[in-house]
This record gives structure tokens, C-alpha cells and sequence, in this order.
């Protein structure tokens, strides 16, 4: 077989490369330093980061002008506008990871190149699975990400809370990778043999329970990345062991990248509305059990993790809408939340990174007075909490009422009206940080937080932008909007 | 040149921001170049944008950005329009407000919360522009509520002080009640109109489209929809202009610091409902039966008002009340149909009152914040300037020819004259009756005001002996100025039966009476020329005689004051006007009180023991036991874990199999 690879073939892998040489550089350029360079913030690391970041965004902007919706690389992936917003909310999320990682690993001693290059590395297959667009390549993305998640999430080999949550991380992840193959290859058995999304659309094998099942599989396969409930179990406790600069990466970049896969195969494969029902119900216990079980956690690494799991439970929303009938404008809300709990969570863990001097400091108390120390902190912490909750004039507000006006339009009331209990839960435990911040005096001691440039240029462009959504997204909506109806077109 | 009118309100605005982030690093000196020169600056945009109009008659648009929009659904811009109208308003703001801010310098001098107060009055110049300037209701209605903000920080400034922070709050809530019913009206507008742009609300097409449309309203029953517009947006002005029955925030509100009372609840602020029916005219005309309700409202509110200030001792409260008379003056002008007059006198109002305002606060100033008239007297010779000024004003407010007063009162008064008399409308003549009574009562207690103030024996406090001095500097700049406006302001709409040309009516196209729009049959000039001069002699009888009756009274020597205060009748009514009719008291047993018990009710069954007692404790309970539950689960084991994964795949599968099975029996 010959082998030929087009121009946009190799736009397309373009974000993606550049992510993978990023990391190579940055793991070379920290070879042969010494243990006591852990503690320095190495600037190099993140300027090595962000400008391969910064390259890898504008390869998007490149690839827009060769713009091509076509199959590349044998079906196996994409290059269309929808995969392009995926790869931008991940590159956006690397960028700003990086550029806390520095400062933070060194307060903790454990500052190497491994932690951004890893960065890199995912954001690299996280870019890949927004463009995968067959079973092989999805397949292959995923596992490719999750490998560098895991070894983040035990970043900090001695301590036991981090390796026992990067093992039990890994033993589910092999778990509900193993479901995920089987829902690959009961849609493969079940189509006659295609792999491509394309295909497995255009085959008449849609009726079969084998079909149906094989859906099913590869939908909990996703469930598991994005934490859905059942099988979010490994939340918490993977939260709480990681640094704290990996879990916001994770929070947003793989369930990001997750979800934009998770849409497409959903609107190519369909799954009718025994699917959608089916999602429906975990939509509804994640959305539930997220918001109870964050509601007296102390900790805040904790209830951000279930905050996460109750988010993934508002995004599961739009895609019961769109199985279950009006596929396109429904699940164009998705992008934009997506790009929404970006720059809010960014903000939120970047002060949870600022506060962690020495070890990482995550009870809400700790927070007590930090308005009074560090106001710049604290209004881009208040801004992503109140956005998280839903409140008007941030860009968590528009993103909560685009899914749940379209599920009220389309006559799904009872999910509305469990998205808007779960919101109303969610202002009580989102806004005691902010009291705690605001309103209660610092402790004797209040440790002065070394947050650092990279970490206040974080929350506050993040805090910005969750703000600048919110008061202006007509031009996101419509970005999210043309690139769900490119999936198909 | 190309004039942006982003920039009048944005130049205040930016003042805000400097004075209010950085007024206390960079010192007092320049927060006075910033907190004045900006609005000074947005003076001269204005300046501009209002010349362009007269000699260009180019109405200047900024069209901003999409704001609120769902094609197709609600489409709000956010934009400015700058017509005859607001031009005028515009130059009254930013030329009285730049004034006010020069007097402040010397007036708040030495207090600690210098810059905040700019940073205030900076902000409130930028809100009211916006009001004036919004292109939509929604914007105006911005620009409304952000005033009540300024409002309301304002008169609480000297928060330390509980009464002033009561008085701040007062006017808030009561100000409350009005925009929830502008809110309503703007829903009205929206629901019905379909749009909230001024150039649709006063499209006669779209008017008269609506004008056969009912709603049915509990307790009223089947209403035009133009009609509870209307009604709406009236009764949300009577909040923001202080007539009954949310009048009782104003005189309370000078709580606030001087050139605050002066600016916002004199000059600007508490005009904006006037505004707002001059703005909406062709709306309001289509509602004729509401029209004679303002107009109702409107005299009461001047008669109400005029016998209170009779019974006032502080000084501000006697102009607080005449703000609130003369207030309910403009809404008997628009209730008779006379906008242009309403609007004209909003102008001269701005000038004189401004001036009695600020001329009241170099008294207090010089009197080391003593604001009893009791505990003054005499100062004329101490305060020279400030007695002119302030008696310039006073004659001005009293109607007396040339001044401002006189000739936008008197309009108002032919108006109803006209209506009431020449179209034989019954209750127009007898709210006239009402209005050219107060007229001269407005006249009688402003010169009590300069009695008391300034003439006769000196009751000053000892220890305040020789330290009573004129206040120099911006103070007397601002008084000057403001004067000459008060003689001068008049003319800027002088009638044409007294060889004027009605200037201002004509650039604000604002229509001079009911019948100019052709509501009745219009009458041949001869016949109104006569009524004109026919009510002006009237006019000015009644105000001649109000002032002597004050001179006779106040006067040296007679003792007419002190029989009628003495007799029975007499001593009942002084009590009645001091303690403001009761209408306070009233207002609490009726409604504070019984509010205040519900809530207090309200608290302890819903607070303490459904949300508290059941809700908050039983679902800490309950998540507290699910919470153990899940601890359980959560072991932190991994075969739990995985039996929880695995039972879920299982659990789902079957749910999954048990569909199609259903799907396919069916």
C-alpha cells in the first residue's frame, strides 16, 4: 500500500505535534540538573510551554484557512471546526497549567520537567481525540491520555494519599477501559466490520441489540473519564492525592476533551432514545449526588471534585436533547460550557495553588481573610465560584442557560428542573469560600501566599475572561454553534 | 468633527473610577482636577452635540453594540440618542453638576471621605446621563436605578450617624415600590410593543396600533393596555419625583451632605420621572384619563407639600418640601398636557433650586452645620452675598417677573387655566384652582425662609459669635452663576403674547397643551392671548400677595403671626404642618409596622423552624446519613469500587435490554 500523506493531513496532527515536540524540549532542557533544583520555580520550563502552547493555538488559526470537514488519514480523524474548539479549550487549559506549575512545584520541592512535559504530552492526544473520528483512533487517544492523567495524579510519589489515588485511578481506568473496547467491538461485530464513524452511520446494523449494547459500553467507557455517576468513584480520592495544578488540567482538559469525542460519536452513531433515556437517569443522579456530596466537604480539593462530577452532570444534558431528537443546536451549548468551566475552574484551582505553601492547604477555613492579603486572588476565586454556581454576568450563567432553556424548549422539564434544584443546591457550599474569604478575619497566622506572577496572571485573565463570556457571548455561542453543525456536515 | 456621545457619560465615569480606586494616593488636589474638570469636560461634548442640533438640526445617535439580544425575540441595543430634549437635560446635568462639584471643593473641605464623595458624585453624573441618553427604556432604566444607588450612598455618606443611614435606606425602599412598577411597565412595553426603543414607544403608528388592546387587571378590571403603561411608568416616577404617595423620602433624604441635596434631589435626580413623560409624550397623550389622574396627583402633591414647608424649622426641609411642591407642579403641567412647560420648568427648577440649595449650605457651612432656623436670624449682614443669592432664588421660586420662576409657572398655569377654563374639562380647573392656590403659598414660606434665615434679630448661638463668615472661593463662584441663571433662565422660553418665541418648546418639540395635538377644538389666538394675559395677572396677584402677607408677617412690628399661632384653629394647624400631616406615622402603622410583624412572624415559621429547624437540620441529617452511607461504599478499597462500577454496568445493560425489549413488543 502506498503510502501518501496530504498537506491538511499534516495540518491536522500540526497542534498536536508541536505539543509532543513542546514536551521532548522541555524534558531535555531540564536533563542532568540536580535535586536541588527542585525547589527553583524553572521559568525556562514554562516559556518552553507556553510558547509551544502559544504555537500549537495559532496551528489551529492555520488549519482554519485549509479548513477541510473531510476524512484524513483514512477516516481515522478530522479536521473540522468542532475538533478545532476541543483542541483549543485543551491548549488554553496547558497554557495556563503550565504556567502555574512552576511556582508551585517548587514551593513543594518536586519541581521537574516531567510534570509540564506530561502536560504537553496529553494535551497532545486530548488534541487528537477531539479530531478522532473512528473507533482505532479514539481508542488509542484515550488510552494515550489517561496514561499521562495517571502518572500526574501521583506526581508526588511519597506521599500515600497521591500514590494510592494514581493506583486506584489506574486499575478503574484499565476497568472501564476494558468496557470501552467491548462497546467498540460489539459496534464493530454488529456494523460488519467498520470502524469509522462515518460508516457506523451509514450501516444498517443501528437496529441490533448488539449495536444498542456496544453503545452503551463505550458511552460508560466515556461516563468514566468524565466522571459520571456510578462510576465516579475514583474522583474524589484521585482530587484529593493530586497536586493540585494536575487536578484542575484533569478537571477540565480530559473531561473537555471527553466530552467533544463523546458528542461526535454520539451524533454520528445516534443510539435513539433508549440511549438518551438511559443518559438521562445518570444525568440526573450525577447532577443529584454531586451537589449532596459536595455540600459539607470541608475540603476544597474535595468539593471541587464533586462540583466536577455535578458540572458533568449539566453537560450530559445537551446530549440527552440531541440523541433524543434536534441534534445540532442542542449540543452547541456544549463548546460553550466547555470553554465557560475552562477559565472558571482554571481561576478556582489557581488560587487553591496559590494557598498551598509547603503542602497543599485545602480546607475552606484556610481561606479566611485571604480578601484582605491577596484581593486579586480572591475576586477571580469569587468570580469562578459565583460563575460555577450560575450566578448572571458570568460565563457559567450563560452556559447553564443555554442547556437548560434548550431542554425546557424541547420538552425535557424534569431535567431542567433537576439541573436548576442542582444549581440551587450548589450556591450554598460555592458561596461559604466566598464568605470565608470575605468576611471572616485571617487566623493569627496567616501565611503570607507566595502566589506567583504566573499564578495571579492565571486567575486573573481566567477571572476576566469568565466575566467577559458572560457579558459578551453571542460570538462564542455562535463559534459553538457553526462547529456542532460542521460534525455532520 | 464627529461627536461620540459615549463620551459624556463615559467622561464622568472614568472620574468615578480614578477618584473612587486611586483618590486616596494621588490627594485631594487631584481628585478636584478629576472629580470637576471631567464633567466640565462632558459639559463642553454636550455644548457641542447641543449646538450641532440648533444650527445643524442633526439629532446625534451613537449605536453601541447589541446588548440584550435573541434574534428575533428581544433585540435591546445599547445606544444613545441625543434629541432637543435630552440635549437640554444634558447641558442642565453636566452645566449644574460641573457647578456643584466646584462648590463641593470648598463645601466638603477637611472631611475624611473627600475622594469617596467624588467618586459619588461622579458616578451619579455618569448614571444620569445614561438616563437621559438611553436610547431604550431598559437603558434609561439603568440609569434610573444606578441614580437610586448614588442616591442612596449619598445620603447615607456621613454613615456613622444612624438617622442618616435610616434616611439613605428610606429613600431606597421607597423608591423601590416606584421602579417595580416602571419594571412592570417596561415588561408592559416589551410584551406589547415588542421593542423598548424610544423611536418605537413614540411611533403614533404603533401607539394607535395598541390603542384598542385590553388587559384585565384584578381590582380594575378590563384596562387599555396604553393606559396601564402609562400608569406604570407614572407611579415609578412618583417614586423617583417625590409625589404622593412615596413623596416622604425627599425631605428625609437631605440627610445627606448639601450640594448632594442640591444636585440630586433638586436639580436632576427627582426630575427624571418629569423627564421621562416628556420623553414618552406621545404615549402618555394617548392615555387621556390617566393624564388627568397625574394631573390630580400632581396639584395635591404641590398643595401637600406647600402646607407642610409652612410648619418646617430646618432650613433644608423647607426647600426639601418646596422641591417636592414644585415637583408636583411639573406633574400638573404633563397631567394637563402642557409637557413643554413641565419640561421648562424642570429647567428653571434646576437653576433656582440649585441655587436656594446651595445657598442654604453656605449658611450651613457658616454656621458650623447648624441647620435650625430658629438658632439664625439677622444674617444678612455676617452673609451678604449668600442673603442676594438667596433671595434671588426665593423670588425666582416665588414667580416674580423677570426671573426664571415666573414664566415657566406661569405656562403651567395658563396650561390648566386653559384646559380647565377655555375646554371646560371640571377637574382641570379645579387642580388649577389647587396649583394657583399653592402658588401663593410657595411665595409666603420661602420668604419665612429668608426671614428666619436672614432678617430681623439675630438668635445665633454665643458661641458661634464673629466666627459667622461669608464663604468665599467656589462657593460664591457657584452662587454667582447659578443666580444669574435664576434671572436669566426664563428667557430661554419666553410666550409669544409677550413677544417671545417660545424657544425651548419649539427645540424640544414637546407640546405646550392639550390642545396643541388637536385633543379638543383649538382656539383662534386672540381668545388665547387674552386667557394668557389673563392668568398671568392672576399669577402674579397670587404670588404678590403671598409675599406681602410674608413681609406683613415676618415683618418688624406685627403681630398677626403670633395671634393666628396663638388662636385654636391656628395652633392645631402649625401642629398639623409640623408634624407633616402625619403621613410618616401613618405610613407605619400601616404598613411598616404590620410588615415588620409578618416578617418577624415569617422569620420564626419559615427561618427557624421549616428552613432551620426542618429543612437545614433534617438535611444535614439525611445527607449526613447518605454521607456515612457513601462512606461506606467509599471504603477506599478497590474491590468496592469496582463492584460499584461493575454493578452500575450491569444495572444500566439491563435497563438498556429492558427498552428494547419494550420497543420491540410494541
Amino acid at each position: 500500500m502506498e503510502l501518501t500523506i496530504s498537506g491538511a493531513e499534516i495540518l491536522a496532527i500540526l497542534p498536536a505535534a508541536i505539543l509532543v515536540v513542546t514536551g521532548l524540549v522541555q524534558l531535555f532542557a531540564d536533563l542532568g540538573r540536580s535535586a536541588e533544583d527542585k525547589h527553583s520555580e524553572k521559568t525556562h520550563l514554562a516559556m518552553i510551554g507556553v510558547t509551544g502552547f502559544l504555537l500549537a493555538f495559532a496551528a489551529l488559526f492555520v488549519q482554519g484557512s485549509g479548513a477541510s470537514a473531510g476524512e484524513l488519514y483514512a477516516g481515522a480523524m478530522t479536521d473540522d471546526l468542532f475538533g478545532r474548539m476541543g483542541a483549543g479549550v485543551v491548549i488554553m487549559t496547558g497554557l495556563f497549567s503550565t504556567l502555574m506549575a512552576g511556582s508551585y512545584l517548587a514551593s513543594r520541592g518536586s519541581n521537574s520537567a516531567e510534570f509540564t512535559a506530561l502536560i504537553s504530552f496529553g494535551a497532545g492526544s486530548m488534541a487528537l481525540l477531539c479530531q478522532a473520528t473512528n473507533l482505532i483512533s479514539i481508542f488509542v487517544a484515550i488510552e494515550t491520555l489517561s496514561l499521562a492523567v495517571y502518572v500526574m495524579a501521583g506526581y508526588f510519589k511519597d506521599e500515600r494519599a497521591a500514590s494510592e489515588g494514581a493506583f486506584k485511578y489506574f486499575v478503574l481506568g484499565a476497568f472501564s477501559s476494558g468496557f470501552l473496547l467491548l462497546g467498540m467491538a460489539f459496534i464493530y461485530g454488529a456494523t460488519g466490520g467498520s470502524v469509522a464513524l462515518t460508516d457506523i452511520a451509514a450501516s444498517n446494523g443501528q437496529q441490533d441489540t448488539l449495536f444498542s449494547v456496544g453503545t452503551l459500553l463505550v458511552l460508560i467507557g466515556f461516563a468514566f473519564k468524565v466522571g459520571a455517576v456510578p462510576f465516579h468513584s475514583w474522583v474524589p480520592d484521585v482530587y484529593q492525592g493530586a497536586p493540585v495544578v494536575a487536578v484542575g488540567w484533569m478537571a477540565v482538559a480530559v473531561k473537555a476533551s471527553s466530552l467533544f469525542c463523546l458528542c461526535r460519536f454520539l451524533l454520528f452513531t445516534g443510539g435513539g432514545n433508549d440511549l438518551a433515556q438511559l443518559l438521562a437517569a445518570i444525568s440526573v443522579v450525577t447532577i443529584l449526588l454531586g451537589n449532596l456530596a459536595a455540600l459539607n466537604q470541608q475540603s476544597l480539593k474535595r468539593m471541587m471534585a464533586y462540583s466536577g462530577i455535578a458540572h458533568t452532570g449539566y453537560l450530559l444534558i445537551p446530549l440527552v436533547v440531541a440523541l433524543s431528537g434536534d441534534g445540532s443546536s442542542s449540543a452547541a451549548s456544549i463548546p460553550f460550557y466547555m470553554f465557560a468551566y475552562a477559565a472558571t475552574t482554571l481561576a478556582a484551582f489557581g488560587v487553591l495553588a496559590a494557598i498551598s505553601v509547603g503542602s497543599d492547604r485545602d480546607q475552606v477555613h484556610d481561606l479566611d481573610g485571604l480578601a484582605k492579603n491577596r484581593p486579586l486572588l480572591a475576586l477571580g476565586f469569587t468570580v469562578a465560584l459565583l460563575s460555577l454556581a450560575g450566578i448572571p454576568l458570568t460565563a457559567g450563567f450563560i452556559g447553564k442557560l443555554l442547556i437548560l432553556s434548550n431542554a425546557i424548549q424541547q420538552g425535557f422539564l424534569l431535567l431542567a428542573l433537576v439541573g436548576i434544584i442542582g444549581s440551587l443546591i450548589s450556591v450554598y457550599y460555592y458561596l461559604r469560600p466566598v464568605v470565608s474569604m470575605w468576611f471572616r478575619e485571617p487566623k493569627s497566622s496567616f501565611e503570607l501566599v507566595p502566589a506567583s506572577w504566573g499564578i495571579t496572571f492565571t486567575v486573573a485573565l481566567c477571572g476576566f475572561a469568565t466575566i467577559c463570556f458572560g457579558l459578551f457571548p453571542d460570538w462564542l455561542i455562535d463559534l459553538s454553534k457553526r462547529s456542532v453543525e460542521a460534525i455532520l456536515g | 468633527m464627529d461627536i461620540n456621545l459615549l463620551w459624556i457619560p463615559l467622561l464622568p465615569f472614568l472620574g468615578f473610577l480614578i477618584t473612587g480606586m486611586l483618590g486616596k494616593k494621588i490627594g485631594n488636589k487631584s481628585v478636584n482636577a478629576i472629580a470637576c474638570g471631567l464633567p466640565i469636560l462632558s459639559f463642553v461634548i454636550s455644548y457641542a452635540a447641543w449646538s450641532r442640533l440648533v444650527y445643524e438640526g442633526t439629532e446625534l445617535h451613537w449605536s453601541g453594540f447589541p446588548w440584550i439580544w435573541i434574534e428575533g425575540l428581544v433585540e435591546i441595543p445599547f445606544a444613545l440618542h441625543l434629541d432637543g430634549i435630552a440635549a437640554v437635560m444634558c447641558m442642565v446635568i453636566t452645566g449644574v453638576g460641573s457647578l456643584i462639584h466646584l462648590y463641593s471643593i470648598g463645601y466638603m473641605k477637611g472631611d475624611p471621605g473627600y475622594h469617596r464623595y467624588f467618586a459619588y458624585l461622579n458616578l451619579f453624573t455618569t448614571f444620569m446621563l445614561i438616563l437621559v441618553l438611553g436610547d431604550n427604556l431598559l437603558l434609561m432604566f439603568i440609569g434610573w436605578e444606578g441614580v437610586g444607588l448614588c442616591s442612596y450612598l449619598l445620603i447615607g455618606f456621613w454613615y456613622e450617624e444612624d438617622a442618616n443611614c435610616a434616611a439613605g435606606k428610606k429613600a431606597f425602599i421607597m423608591n423601590r415600590v416606584g421602579d417595580f412598577a416602571f419594571l412592570l411597565g417596561i415588561f408592559l412595553c416589551l410584551a406589547h410593543f415588542g421593542s423598548l426603543d424610544m423611536s418605537t414607544l413614540t411611533d403614533a403608528t404603533a401607539i394607535s396600533a395598541l390603542s384598542a388592546e385590553t388587559l384585565s387587571v384584578p381590582l380594575l378590571g378590563s384596562v387599555s393596555v396604553i393606559s396601564m403603561i402609562v400608569l406604570l411608568l407614572f407611579i415609578g416616577a412618583t417614586g423617583k419625583s417625590a409625589q404622593i404617595p412615596l413623596y416622604v423620602w425627599l425631605p428625609d433624604a437631605m440627610a445627606g451632605p448639601t450640594p448632594v441635596s442640591a444636585l440630586i434631589h433638586a436639580a436632576t435626580m427627582v426630575t427624571s420621572g418629569v423627564y421621562l413623560c416628556c420623553r414618552l409624550m406621545p404615549l402618555f397623550e394617548a392615555a387621556p384619563a390617566i393624564l388627568a389622574i397625574i394631573a390630580g396627583i400632581g396639584a395635591c402633591t404641590a398643595l401637600l407639600a406647600a402646607l407642610i414647608a409652612f410648619g418646617q424649622n430646618d432650613i433644608k426641609k423647607v426647600l426639601a418640601y418646596s422641591t417636592v411642591s414644585q415637583l408636583g407642579y411639573m406633574f400638573f403641567a404633563i397631567g394637563v398636557g402642557a409637557f413643554s412647560a413641565a419640561f421648562f420648568h424642570v429647567v428653571t427648577h434646576a437653576f433656582f433650586k440649585a441655587l436656594l440649595f446651595l445657598g442654604s449650605g453656605s449658611v450651613i457651612h457658616a454656621m458650623h452645620h447648624e441647620q435650625d432656623m430658629r438658632k439664625m436670624g439677622g444674617l444678612r449682614k455676617q452673609l451678604p452675598f449668600t442673603h442676594l443669592t438667596f433671595l434671588i432664588g426665593t423670588l425666582a421660586i416665588a414667580g416674580v417677573p423677570p426671573l426664571a420662576g415666573f414664566f415657566s409657572k406661569d405656562e403651567i398655569l395658563f396650561a390648566g387655566y386653559q384646559q380647565g377654563f377655555l375646554m371646560g374639562v371640571d377637574s382641570a380647573a379645579l387642580f388649577w384652582g389647587i396649583s394657583f392656590l399653592t402658588a401663593g403659598m410657595t411665595a409666603f414660606y420661602m420668604i419665612r425662609c429668608v426671614a428666619l434665615t436672614f432678617w430681623g434679630e439675630s438668635r445665633v448661638d454665643s458661641s458661634l459669635e464673629g466666627k459667622v463668615h461669608e464663604p468665599g472661593g467656589w462657593i460664591g463662584f457657584a452662587l454667582f452663576m447659578l443666580a444669574v441663571a435664576s434671572i436669566l433662565g426664563g428667557f430661554l422660553n419666553v410666550p409669544e403674547f409677550l413677544g417671545g418665541h417660545a424657544t425651548l418648546g419649539h427645540f424640544t418639540g414637546l407640546h405646550s397643551s392639550a390642545a396643541a395635538h388637536g385633543a379638543a377644538a383649538s382656539f383662534s389666538p386672540e381668545v388665547l392671548h387674552a386667557a394668557e394675559w389673563k392668568s398671568m395677572f392672576l399669577s402674579l396677584a397670587v404670588a404678590g400677595s403671598g409675599l406681602l402677607l410674608a413681609f406683613y408677617c415676618y415683618g418688624k412690628g406685627h403681630s398677626l403671626r403670633k395671634r393666628f399661632t396663638e388662636s385654636g384653629v391656628g395652633r392645631w394647624l402649625c401642629r398639623l404642618s409640623q408634624r407633616k400631616f402625619y403621613v410618616d406615622e401613618f405610613y407605619a402603622t400601616v404598613f411598616v409596622r404590620p410588615f415588620e410583624t409578618m416578617s418577624h412572624l415569617l422569620f420564626i415559621l419559615i427561618d427557624r423552624i421549616l428552613i432551620d429547624g426542618i429543612l437545614v437540620s433534617g438535611s444535614a441529617l439525611l445527607t449526613r446519613g447518605l454521607g456515612n452511607w457513601f462512606r461506606k461504599m467509599q471504603t477506599g478499597f478497590i474491590p468496592g469500587y469496582l463492584l460499584t462500577f461493575g454493578c452500575g454496568v450491569l444495572l444500566l445493560v439491563y435497563m438498556m435490554l429492558s427498552l428494547i425489549q419494550q420497543g420491540g413488543a410494541q
